[in-house]
């Protein structure tokens, strides 16, 4: 156990491994980084499982005290990941993991007090409730002042018996009482009365109420108490705590239980779980285990919570329910809180800060509002908001948006410069990409897998000379060029070669290990939003999550050089390249999105709009106070909100026009936001 | 060809975690058991071992170097069966009586049909009863049913000496058919299939009555089929209850009615003859005969009866 | 006058009528054979068995016997009405227990052991399950050739013998002897094969039924605890034996009731024998005879006792019965569903009201 009474020593110090040695075993272990201030802090966090799947890129962010921070995004996107490192479930790969200020990646979870509602409550099942969330307090020890127990049992006692006999009586008289059923009698006196058990033990044993018997017995036990302490050298405050040196001294005890018993009373009040505390969790409902498995988090009042998906097993009522339910608990207890989720309701309405993730990579933090009003991207944009956004594909020519139906916005001078400059970065970024030797090395395996995996066994060497030329001039001016050439050189010394030579020459090409993860996370993105349909979730309706599938199995050796990729990064970045050139000469693809409160009736909006068009609503929804007007725009169905104050009947031509403030605009190749 | 392709992603990902110098973990644990579990099943697997190359040694062989036990002296030979099945003494061992009553191949043929034609019968009846259980609704269903099930506290050796004269009685204690009759009446089976039963969607029934299917053909175009892991569980166990079974043979039969012996009473026989007479090599031979075809179905189905084993422990 | 009816009553009762027939018929269809089988060979059999235990019933001849005033359960339980059965009912009793006794607990502890290194899931776990459980299969008599080949004298080349030069007449030498309640039981060496044979082969459905458990209980309840703060002993304690108590509760029982039953690896191995002097002409007279072998020797393989003692198997049977079905009894109770108390909840009504 990690020794609290240290105080962290600063981890940024230089100084010789031994001495680094002996300071951590002075400070227990504690590291702290004086440049981390937040609360809970994420540098650089990867996570990339054994067969190279990488689950999290370079997580960063910092946590302040009482946020309610929200990971949000579709199954598989790393959010659970992330999750599980935090709480010590997961080995972290790379990157620094800080809570409360203090190095935490290698701490076991029990030592860094958290404490974890899991998806599918994970409630011991042979216990009662009571038990349940009293659990984490009978499993560990905790730091306490050392106190002189029989001095306080007969000084509580003696003090009752003088001054509230009456009050003792009553007590003692209801604790008879079979009615009154509270644990033990001692138990309920020493609620009632408020004091502590011991003290109680005392009064209920006591045959009589003889003030001065009691007294006497009292002087005596307390005199030999004080004897024996202060032989060990403490003494006794005025609240019977020890001392030493005029220091109160702590010592690790189990929680008694009365502390135990207060402590799962006033969770068990705070969740309303009073009635239930005697049944086990098989006799309980989903929402009522998803409250005992609150109760069990909110008990240690640990620093820390972590929140797996909660309410995902619950169903739509019940989770609009607790979703009201924790954010009460976490305005009322007030702790730190990060909250995994894939449904974009329970993000927005929950959190103060959301991060939205995708495939590994976070896309936006923000608080609710700034990602919902300036998602960053494609991905961002659609997965938040209910109706999702609607999302047009439209061609951009010098300054005006043309739809495919020949409908044109033009854009503000502002928006096109915009646009330019977007366009010039994005070009000047991948060219510095594309001249890194890592970059080389792709351009070059792209040449070579073209045969190698083109399905022959032996080759030519004539047929792929002109190759070898061309790779060997790629790669002329990076630190693998000798190997490389040796190996050319070894392939060309003969007229036909095999599999195995090209292999060889493969070797020096597979050895990239410099690309920075912003790259990586560039390409990937042109790779994932470019020409997938974003799936948007469906928010109402949980997808029972499949059982997650880990470490697939792979067949391959990745030490060896004889595999195919399916991609080439490279490839991708050339491809993008190319676009974004052709982006500021002439007409190129772009897509827009409106929110569909932002497509507005013309004839009932006065702000800045656009020019008004015509469509046929063919379906139209009551939701109350809005009407979601389905139809159909440049070839994709939109979906508009209006407030029902014009009553809209299905099949009936509507002027409808866009509000030209909150036109989006993205990049038809990454997604990024223009 | 068929090859693994993999994003180069993962690749820089594989090659980012070596440099991070994050090895695979190696897991004592598993290693330690892996090691302890190889060498107990070297020594618990060695009987069969033992067995085999035991039944394949020769009557002279084992009387005169025992020790030679997988190589024997003068080579294997299949004396042994052809004793056990053709009645063919071995050279050198003089006359031995109890041979000729061997009669393996009709043990054999009559285990056989108590263990199959038993356990047939008993899945088509315990399983129609289960039908009738969980489908068909009619007066004092669940009070019969938990009779039924309550009965299966009552052991079977209370009613095994009243069924032995009730077999007597109706004139089947010279018929191989109360090897089988008698079990027709079993509880635990037919209680598993009827849980199982219970698991099918009573929509899916309901469905089909109004399409117009009669019980019958409920029964066997839907219920079954969708039971018929269960069945092929409760069938394979059924099998091998039938196939080991000792004890009720040996009550029907008295040592005189030989023809009617199934293999398990014939082999408790042919031992207790080996073991005085040195005829070792015979006994295990038979132990090989009687043991095949419950190894061969277990290797067929080895994970089904794992996996109906288990599942009868979690559901209890 | 003519009886008249309204038509569209008559039909309505008429298709009821119908209706209920046809479906007590198709019930009838698929329940009777079951039903019937169970009654006449489960029920009657049961009610058959307990009066055969009550008169002097001969075994082949029906119909001519007389009620004999509990002879049978006197033989039983009087020492006086017949020392000999009474003495080698009680021995095979006490047999059959301690040899129990001493089985019962390694056919759990030695299966739970090997899930625990199975669930380690090392390479080929699954196939070494499949051969863990295999011994098991094996049918007895199969299993007897092997343990006779084994344990045979040296005279006979066994193969402990030969190999490890035990002189040791397995079946036929005494071991040692003790004194329980005043007589002396002496134990027999042939006890030796017959716990190997029980400990080679007899504990294959525990193995499978506890690795499932163990499978079974959830990893999320580990993660729970690990971040609960649980040390590894706690782990196991409030995790991993809650989790398979079902199945080591349904694993003991069954293998208890097994082992009470015991009867074919003694039968095979060592005919009950080596006979004691004393009672060798009694029923079940041996060394190594068992409550099942008792029974069994009276109403199958010895034809005296199965002419002249045929109720008396019935009424050991019977016996055995009551004492099995004690143990089950156990078992269900054990294992019943536990009832919600009040009396935290009640405790939480008085701490809200005091606060």
């Amino acid at each position: 156990m990690i020794n609290t009474d240290n105080k962290a020593v600063d981890g940024g110090m230089e100084m010789p491994t031994k001495e680094a040695a002996k300071i951590l075993k002075e400070s227990g272990y504690k590291i702290s980084n004086s440049e981390v201030d937040a609360f809970v802090s994420l540098k650089d966090i990867n996570k990339i499982y054994p067969n190279g799947v990488q689950a999290v890129y370079d997580f960063n962010i910092d946590i302040s005290k009482n946020d309610f921070i929200v990971l949000v995004g579709p199954s598989g996107c790393g959010k659970s990941t992330t999750l599980r490192m935090i709480a010590g479930l997961e080995d972290i790969t790379s990157g620094y993991l800080y809570i409360d200020k203090v190095l935490s990646n290698y701490t076991s979870s029990k030592d860094r007090d958290i404490s974890m509602v899991f998806q599918n409550y994970a409630l011991y099942p042979q216990m009662t409730v009571f038990d349940n969330i009293a659990f984490p307090l009978r499993a560990r020890k905790f730091r306490r002042p050392m106190e002189a127990n029989v001095s306080k049992a007969y000084n509580q006692a003696v003090d009752v018996i003088e001054h509230r006999k009456e009050e003792l009586t009553e007590a003692r008289q209801n604790a008879k009482d079979k009615a009154l059923n509270f644990g033990t009698a001692v138990e309920y006196v020493a609620t009632k009365l408020k004091i502590c058990d011991g003290a109680a033990k005392i009064l209920c044993k006591a045959k009589t109420t003889d003030v001065e018997s009691i007294r006497r017995i009292a002087k005596i036990k307390i005199e030999e108490e004080k004897a024996k302490l202060t032989s060990k050298g403490y003494s006794i405050d005025k609240e019977y705590r020890l001392t030493k040196n005029g220091e109160i001294q702590y010592h690790y005890v189990k929680m008694s239980n009365e502390e135990i018993r207060s402590r799962v009373f006033e969770a068990a009040e705070i969740l309303d779980l009073g009635p239930y505390l005697d049944r086990r969790p098989k006799e309980l409902s989903g929402g009522q285990m998803q409250r005992v498995a609150l109760g069990r988090a909110i008990v240690r009042n640990a620093k820390l919570f972590l929140m797996d998906e909660p309410l995902s097993n619950l169903d739509a009522k019940l989770r609009v329910q607790m979703r009201s339910e924790i954010v009460r608990i976490h305005e009322q207890i007030g702790a730190t809180t990060i909250y995994v989720t894939h449904d974009q309701t329970e993000a927005m309405t929950m959190a103060t800060k959301i991060v939205v993730m995708s495939k590994g990579w976070v896309q936006q933090i923000g608080t609710p509002g700034e990602i919902y009003r300036n998602p960053k991207n494609i991905f961002v944009a659609t997965f938040i908001g209910s109706p999702a956004m609607n999302i047009f594909d439209a061609e951009y020519d010098n300054g005006r948006l043309v739809f495919n139906n020949g409908y044109e916005i033009p854009l503000p001078d502002e928006t096109i410069s915009r646009h330019n400059s977007y366009y010039e970065a994005k070009i000047k970024d991948l060219k510095r990409m594309l001249s890194t030797p890592d970059f080389k090395k792709m351009h070059a395996l792209k040449l070579l897998d073209k045969h190698l995996f083109g399905g022959e066994k032996a080759f030519d060497v004539s047929s792929i000379s002109d190759d070898l030329d061309e790779i060997l001039g790629i790669t002329a001016d990076i630190e693998c060029a000798s190997d490389v050439k040796s190996a050319v050189e070894l392939i060309r010394a003969e007229s036909r070669t095999d599999r195995k030579a090209l292999l060889k020459l493969r070797e020096p090409l597979l050895t990239f290990e410099k690309i920075p993860s912003s790259d990586i996370g560039t390409l990937h993105n042109a790779q994932v939003f470019s020409k997938e349909e974003i799936v948007v979730d469906n928010t109402l309706y949980y997808h029972k999550p499949k059982k997650k599938k880990k470490n697939t199995k792979l067949n391959i050796n990745l030490n060896s050089t004889d595999i195919e990729f399916v991609n080439n990064l490279y490839e991708v970045a050339n491809g993008l390249l190319a676009k974004c050139e052709s982006a500021l000469v002439g007409r190129h693809p772009i897509r827009v999105g409106v929110r569909p409160e932002d497509i507005v009736l013309n004839s009932e909006f006065e702000g800045n709009k656009t020019e008004k068009f015509v469509t046929t609503a063919n379906i139209v929804e009551l939701l109350g106070s809005e009407l979601l007007v389905h139809s159909e725009f440049a070839g994709s169905d939109i979906i508009a909100k209006i407030s029902t104050n014009v009553l809209i009947k299905p099949h009936t031509d509507v002027e409808l026009a866009f509000n030209k403030d909150k036109l989006l605009i993205f990049d038809e190749s990454c997604g990024d936001r223009i | 060809m068929a090859r693994n392709k993999i994003t180069l992603e993962q690749y820089i990902g594989f090659r980012k975690k070596k440099e991070f110098g994050e090895k695979r973990k190696i897991n004592v644990g598993k290693i330690v058991s892996f090691t302890f579990l190889l060498l107990f099943c070297i020594v618990w697997l060695s009987p069969f071992i033992i067995m085999f190359f035991g039944s394949l040694r020769g009557y002279s062989d084992t009387m005169l170097y025992p020790k030679e036990l997988f190589y024997p002296h003068s080579g294997y030979t299949l004396e042994n069966y052809e004793m056990l099945l053709l009645g063919k003494l071995p050279e050198g061992i003089g006359q031995v009586n109890t041979v000729q009553d061997y009669k393996i191949g009709t043990w054999f043929m009559n285990s056989c049909f108590s263990a199959i034609g038993g356990t047939l019968l008993y899945l088509l009846v315990a399983s129609m009863a289960a039908y009738a259980f969980t489908f068909i609704d009619f007066k004092y269903r669940n009070v019969l049913f938990a009779i039924i099930v309550a009965s299966m506290v009552i052991p079977g050796a209370a009613t095994s000496v009243g069924n032995q004269s009730m077999v007597y009685s109706m004139g089947l204690n010279r018929s191989l058919l109360a090897l089988i009759i008698p079990g027709l009446g079993g509880v635990y089976g037919m209680y598993l299939i009827k849980t199982f039963f219970e698991s099918i969607p009573k929509d899916l029934i309901e469905s089909a009555k109004m399409d117009g299917y009669s019980n019958f053909k409920i029964f066997y175009k839907i219920v079954l089929p969708l039971g018929k892991t269960v069945l092929f569980v409760q069938g394979l166990f059924g099998f091998m209850g039938g196939w080991n079974d000792l004890i009720w043979p040996q009550m029907l039969y008295g040592a005189k009615d030989t023809d009617l012996w199934t293999l398990q009473v014939g082999m408790a026989y042919i031992i207790n003859n080996s073991k005085t007479s040195n005829l070792i090599g015979s006994a295990l031979a038979g132990g090989v005969i009687c043991l095949l075809p419950v190894l061969v179905m277990y290797i067929i189905a080895q994970d089904k009866i794992i996996e109906g084993m288990s599942s009868s422990g979690i559901k209890g | 006058m003519k009886k008249t009816v309204v038509l569209e009553e008559y039909a309505k009762q008429r298709s009821k009528r119908i209706g209920a027939l046809k479906k007590y018929g198709i019930t009838a269809l698929f329940l009777l054979p079951y039903l019937i089988a169970f009654i006449v060979f489960f029920v009657l059999p049961l009610f058959y068995g307990i009066y055969i235990s009550l008169t002097n019933f001969q075994y082949g001849k029906p119909g001519v016997e007389t009620f004999n005033s509990f002879l049978w359960f006197k033989m039983i339980f009087d020492k006086s009405v017949m020392p000999g059965v009474f003495n080698s009912f009680w021995l095979s009793f006490t047999h059959t227990l301690i040899f129990s006794v001493i089985m019962v607990p390694i056919a759990i502890i030695l299966p739970l052991s090997l899930a625990i290194l199975v669930n380690q899931k090392p390479p080929a776990f699954k196939l070494f399950r499949a051969l863990i459980y295999m011994p098991s299969i094996v049918p007895l008599t199969a299993a007897g050739t092997i343990f006779t080949l084994l344990f045979m004298s040296k005279s006979q080349h066994g193969v402990l013998a030969e190999f490890f030069g035990i002189d040791i007449q397995w079946f036929i030498d005494n071991w040692f002897s003790f004194d329980l309640f005043g007589q002396e039981i002496e134990i027999a060496y042939a006890w030796i094969p017959i716990f190997f044979m029980c400990l080679w082969g007899g504990w294959g459905g525990n193995f499978i039924i506890l690795s499932a458990g163990l499978q079974n209980v959830p990893k999320h309840l580990y993660e729970a605890a690990d971040i609960d703060g649980c040390s590894p002993m706690r782990k196991i304690m409030n995790v991993t034996v809650p989790g398979i108590k079902p199945q080591l509760v349904l694993c003991l029982f069954t293998t208890i009731l097994g082992y009470l039953g015991l009867y074919g690896q003694n039968y095979v191995l060592s005919s009950g024998g080596p006979s004691i002097a004393a009672i060798a002409s009694m029923p079940a007279g041996g060394k190594t005879s068992t409550i099942m072998y008792f029974i069994q020797d009276i109403v199958a393989n010895n034809l005296t006792f199965k002419s002249s003692l045929y109720g008396l198997g019935a009424a050991a049977s019977l016996v055995y019965a009551l004492f099995a079905g004690v143990i089950s009894g156990i078992q269900m109770y054990l294992t019943r569903e536990k009832k919600t108390g009040t009396k935290i909840s009640e405790a939480y009504n008085k701490w809200h009201e005091i606060r």
